[in-house]
């Protein structure tokens, strides 16, 4: 184990990938960056955020391709290349730009296996950063993983723990269907122990990070350590909860909820994203229909506002859920008898 | 077309007033008070200001991530623009867009955009709208050569010229599309690949604010006659990074250093215009002074402007709240 | 340059939050000229160098190289050799620097789980329609409220349910929506449940025989009225499940301590007379009290530990039922030696708290809770689970209304208390009042203890809870 941030573990999962597998390449813009500069440095960046650093010199310009500003054609490119072999790691810089090729993603490559009679392979992963907490305003800021993950046909990862990050990333890469890879900003600099070498984690099963019995509180993303911090005060004060990170949002781990769900009788959902159709709306409405009979309190879906992102750092402060709100709604189910 | 002492003394402020803004929000930037991503505009003002000075109350322009120069050079208030990018309650947006969203619709500005590409199908929208009213008006779309390679914009010229649209298509390639060469991201060049949908494009020194009046001043002739679309292609290069914080190590060490002092918009209009005994040097720097001051008093009002609140927040995100 | 010069930590990108200081390359005293490195930054991305914007002399160095500090933190002042130490010393003092953290709001964490608030300020045009959302229509219509009265709390003025319910709340007085539902065609029950909730019976369309309201419709009138809510029922298993086969499951062997139960359980239902009394007791003072009391600091008092001085007090008072019983005989005690059921993995144990009638609230609050979790934690003595005279078990915390408990023999008698509901009750003056209400079951060995002895048990037991400062002397 070594300790490493979740940029260095997402890299050190590419770096590991690449070697094993030399089917896997990786495309988007700048992904090394400084092609066509004056400087000549051709590694000039390494992903804005630092996460494919190194590939270049590493693997070659023939594996690690920057792209023009291109997004529809970056994941148009990810698609054919997967259909005729080669295991694509594809990246758009803010998941915001989704909405520019998002035919791509939600006619093209989730739907080829089922159009063409199971014939089809597409193994994509694309790669994206999500998340507000920067003040990056309303079109690099969201999270837009329920909207993916409502699709059939991709799979939904999105870590929030360096060693996730890596064992995820590498499950993501060996997965024969297209994988949507979620990396939360506000969580590249998160440090955490990582496992050397190889390291797989399994999609669909989310993690138990606190064990308890009064409340069951489930969390993706940036929201997992806001709802560790709330949970680990609470235990303080002899509330003691489970807290599952759902880890992958397709598939997802209902059994891990429910149970715990059985135990504990109360629910708090916690999800940066905005309200209607989230995946706190998905976990209230598994808790609703299969975990009826041991709801003793409502579910509480602790979501960012039906707004879109705010610029300013005072309203962003406002739109994000805290730690504070999580405390408080975990204190709101126990309330109820 | 001659242009008047008065429009030249007011290309030059504008000019002026771009070029202070963003030098200034490069120093005001690492201290941290202004938050998010600020993308500047400093080395371009001579296309901005080169297009904008031929436009119309009633034309539009649609701007890009670096839009603070457009937003200038069409009118948009300097002192709401500094708010808006502290994040303000009475900024130009009510602190909710910063930098990278700046819009007024009241100066026909239709915003700048966070996302690259995103305008040119806008423009094409607003132009249709030109043509509806029947008044000659135009829409410009500014697009970096980044942006250039985006589907969007190929879709839209060729929707444009489809269409017939009083539509400019302001190209302007600054060399670098984020980090990466301009060279090694546009297959051809702009030009002949504009020309391939039927748009005619003029040429301009991206440097020089006359060249760049004079190129537009064409292509609007062009279009406001009802041909249909025209471009104008200028080539410049900006003094900063990507966005601020972006170290550049794809830039050789001394290339900005040898723009500044050699084909400087700024230095080229004083130049010329001194030169041609338009104005001394003295009237110049008399606007600058007036520009200077006028930042340094955005800058003060703005780090003490109001924050914005949860009613801010929580309004206008619908026509009814 | 004759002012001081704040050195901050810079904030290069978006990304960043905070940033190690690696190498000052002036020491304080020195000066250098505009443009000269000043000290180098380090962030988990990218190292870089701050440069001087202007010429000066570096006066005080705040974070050390190898520290980390965030962004837009005073790292250093500048300031020409005439300033004074002293104005040196303010300006640090006073400086105030940006908060660039990325962190969310610490503020309102209670608002982020309430209801939206009502759109300030917005009222229906006068003479326009009337917006109403359809529940608030139908709602309307089924209490006789005309709608044009009503001010609307939602978008533009948008008259909603909750709008309709406060209407129709204050407007009658409940005689004259029990002088109106007497008229209606409804069964008693129904009747006496809208009574008691303030709901008008009239216009609701009934289910029963000849539209007959039933309970059922006057109950679901009450709550789409926001007049009344269902009070929350003790958990359940999965209904049943139409032809699917029998499951074979698997069985658990039992543990001792399941074996021990099972045996003193069984024997005590089979042979001993059990008899059951209900009393329900009103808890609000109580709540009040105990609020006040934590308030004040100390150990936590919880309702367990009030319900365990009150049946101390009330066996000191009656004797008769603080009893061992045997098939000869009944020997009574004077101290009431209570055994307080707790919950454990994999059953249920009751450690005996001493002497309950004579120990004060903090006293009794501090020993139950220690009993409680040493029998969590399995580290109880033999001593302290023997010799109880009395049984308490309380399962409110479980949501459960009331229930009935096995005597725990040699005992006589034992309480069973369920958790705390909110009942509408009559107050004084005929209004309705909302009060706070739990039950506790007395479970009684009827070869010792008769009828009237438990009712007159469970009196006093309700006199002390309903006026909590009697426990308190």
């Amino acid at each position: 184990m070594a300790e490493m941030t979740m940029r260095d573990a997402l890299n050190q999962a590419l770096h590991q990938e690449m070697e094993r597998d030399e089917r896997v390449i990786v495309v988007g813009e700048d992904v090394a960056g400084g092609s066509g500069g004056s400087s000549g440095n051709e590694e000039a960046a390494g992903g804005i955020f630092g996460v494919t650093k190194g590939l270049k010199t590493r693997f070659g310009g023939n594996r690690v391709i920057d792209t023009p500003i291109s997004e529809s054609a970056i994941v148009g490119l990810a698609n054919g290349a997967a259909l005729a072999g080669m295991r694509p790691v594809a990246e758009l810089m803010f998941a915001d730009f989704v909405g520019v090729s998002l035919d791509q993603i939600f006619n093209q490559m989730a739907k080829f296996r089922y159009m063409f009679g199971g014939k089809a392979k597409t193994p994509v992963v694309l790669r994206m950063s999500m998340g507000a907490g920067m003040n990056a305003a309303a079109q690099h800021s969201q999270t837009i993983y329920p909207m993916l993950s409502a699709i059939p046909g991709l799979k939904v990862a999105i870590p929030s723990t360096p060693a996730d990050a890596k064992g995820m990333l590498a499950t993501a890469i060996r997965d024969d269907d297209p994988v949507i890879f979620f990396e939360h900003k506000a969580l590249y600099a998160r440090k955490g122990e990582v496992p050397e070498g190889e390291y797989l984690v399994p999609f669909g099963e989310a993690a138990l990070l606190r064990e308890g019995s009064d409340v069951t509180v489930v969390a993706i993303a940036r929201m997992v350590p806001f709802a560790m911090k709330a949970v680990d005060k609470l235990a303080g004060e002899g509330i003691t909860c489970d807290l599952i990170d759902m880890r992958t949002t397709s598939p997802i781990d209902e059994e891990t909820i429910l149970e715990s769900l059985s135990q504990t009788g109360r629910l708090v959902v916690v999800d940066e994203s905005n309200p209607i159709c989230s995946i706190a709306s998905e976990i209230a409405g598994l808790a609703a229909s299969k975990g009826f009979h041991d709801l003793r309190a409502p579910v509480q879906k602790i979501t960012a506002p039906h707004t879109p992102v705010p610029f300013a750092r005072e309203l962003e402060r406002l739109y994000v859920p805290s730690p504070n709100d999580i405390e408080a709604a975990i204190r709101a189910v126990l309330k109820e008898v | 077309m001659q242009q008047s002492p008065d429009q030249i003394r007011q290309a030059y402020r504008q000019m002026r007033l771009i070029r202070e803004f963003e030098e200034r929000l490069h120093v005001e930037n690492p201290k941290g008070e202004i938050a998010g991503f600020t993308h500047l505009y400093s080395g371009q003002e001579a296309i901005a200001v080169g297009v904008c000075e031929n436009l119309r109350e009633s034309d539009f322009i649609i701007s890009t991530h670096r839009g603070h120069g457009h937003a200038l050079a069409r009118g948009c208030d300097p002192r709401g623009m500094m708010h808006e990018i502290y994040g303000r309650a009475d900024g130009l947006c009510k602190g909710r867009g910063g930098s990278m969203h700046i819009a007024d619709l009241t100066k026909g500005m239709l915003g700048a955009n966070g996302i690259v590409g995103a305008g040119q199908p806008i423009a094409v929208g607003a132009a249709l709208a030109c043509k509806a009213r029947g008044d000659g008006s135009v829409a410009v779309s500014f697009t970096g050569d980044g942006a250039s390679n985006q589907g969007t914009v190929f879709e839209a010229m060729n929707m444009a010229v489809v269409l017939k649209l009083p539509k400019l298509f302001a190209l302007e390639n600054n060399g670098y599309s984020e980090h990466t060469g301009a060279s090694y991201g546009i297959g051809s060049d702009l030009k002949t690949r504009t020309e391939g949908f039927g748009i005619p494009v003029w040429e301009a020194d991206g440097f020089d604010y006359f060249s760049v009046y004079e190129a537009t001043e064409k292509a609007l002739d062009y279009i406001r006659a009802g041909n249909g679309p025209a471009a104008i292609l200028a080539t410049a290069t900006r003094y900063f990074g990507h966005f601020e914080g972006d170290p550049q190590a794809y830039r050789a060490k001394d290339e900005v250093k040898t723009f500044r002092e050699t084909v400087d918009a700024m230095k080229t209009i004083r130049e010329k215009v001194t030169g041609a005994g338009i104005f001394t040097a003295e009237e110049l720097d008399e606007i600058d002074a007036e520009v200077l001051a006028l930042i340094d008093s955005s800058v003060d009002s703005a780090r003490n402007g109001p924050v914005p609140g949860e009613d801010i927040l929580m309004s206008d995100v619908y026509i009814d709240y | 340059m004759s002012q001081i010069i704040a050195i901050t930590l810079p904030k290069w990108g978006l990304e960043m939050s905070e940033g190690t200081v690696t190498a000052w390359h002036l020491a304080e005293g020195q000066s250098a000229e505009k443009g000269a490195e000043l000290v180098d930054i380090e962030t988990d991305k990218i190292v870089n160098s701050v440069e001087l914007d202007q010429s000066g002399t570096l006066r005080r160095i705040l974070v050390p190289e190898g520290e980390v500090a965030p962004v837009g933190a005073l790292i250093a002042v500048m300031a020409e050799p005439a300033v004074n130490e002293a104005a040196i010393e303010l300006f640090i003092a006073e400086y105030k620097p940006v908060d660039a953290s990325f962190e969310p709001s610490e503020q309102g964490a209670e608002a982020a789980v309430a209801a939206p608030e009502p759109v300030a300020g917005a009222t229906p045009p006068a003479g326009a329609d009337l917006r109403a959302t359809p529940l608030a229509k139908r709602v309307a219509e089924q209490s006789g409220v005309d709608l044009a009265t009503v001010a609307g709390s939602g978008h533009r003025g948008k008259v909603t349910r909750d709008d309709v319910a406060r209407a129709s709340a204050p407007a009658r007085s409940i005689e004259d929506i029990r002088a109106e539902n007497a008229t209606i065609h409804a069964s008693p029950i129904a009747r006496k449940f809208a009574g008691e909730v303030g709901l008008g019976l009239a216009g609701i369309a009934g289910s029963g025989r000849k539209g007959r309201v039933s309970l059922a419709d006057a109950e679901a009138a009450a709550i789409r009225a926001g007049l009344w809510s269902r009070p929350a029922k003790p958990a359940r298993g999965a209904g049943p499940a139409a032809a699917m086969p029998a499951e074979t499951g698997s069985e658990q062997p039992f543990t001792g301590m399941r074996k021990s139960i099972a045996r003193a359980l069984a024997a005590s239902k089979q042979n001993v007379p059990h008899f059951y009394t209900t009393v329900d007791l009103r808890i609000d003072a109580l709540m009040d009290l105990r609020k006040g009391m934590n308030g004040s600091g100390g150990a936590k008092i919880s309702v367990n530990d009030f319900l365990i001085r009150a049946c101390g007090m009330a066996l000191t008072e009656h004797p008769g039922v603080n009893v061992h019983v045997s098939e000869n005989g009944v020997t009574l005690f004077e101290r009431a030696d209570i055994s307080v059921a707790v919950a454990i993995d994999g059953g249920l144990i009751t450690p005996v708290l001493r002497d309950a009638g004579q120990r004060g609230l903090r006293d009794i609050a501090g020993a139950a809770a220690d009993l409680a979790a040493r029998a969590r934690a399995r580290a109880l003595t033999a001593e302290e689970l023997k010799g109880g005279t009395f049984t308490l078990s309380n399962l409110g915390m479980f949501g459960v209304r009331e229930f009935d408990a096995i005597i725990n023999p040699p005992q006589g008698a034992i309480l069973a208390v369920g958790g705390p509901r909110r009942e509408a009750v009559e107050g004084p003056d005929g209004a309705v009042l909302f009060a706070t209400m739990i039950s506790a079951t007395l479970s009684a060995d009827h070869r010792a203890i008769d009828g009237a002895l438990a009712a007159q048990f469970l009196a006093t037991l309700r006199g002390l809870i309903e006026d909590p400062m009697r426990l308190l002397s």
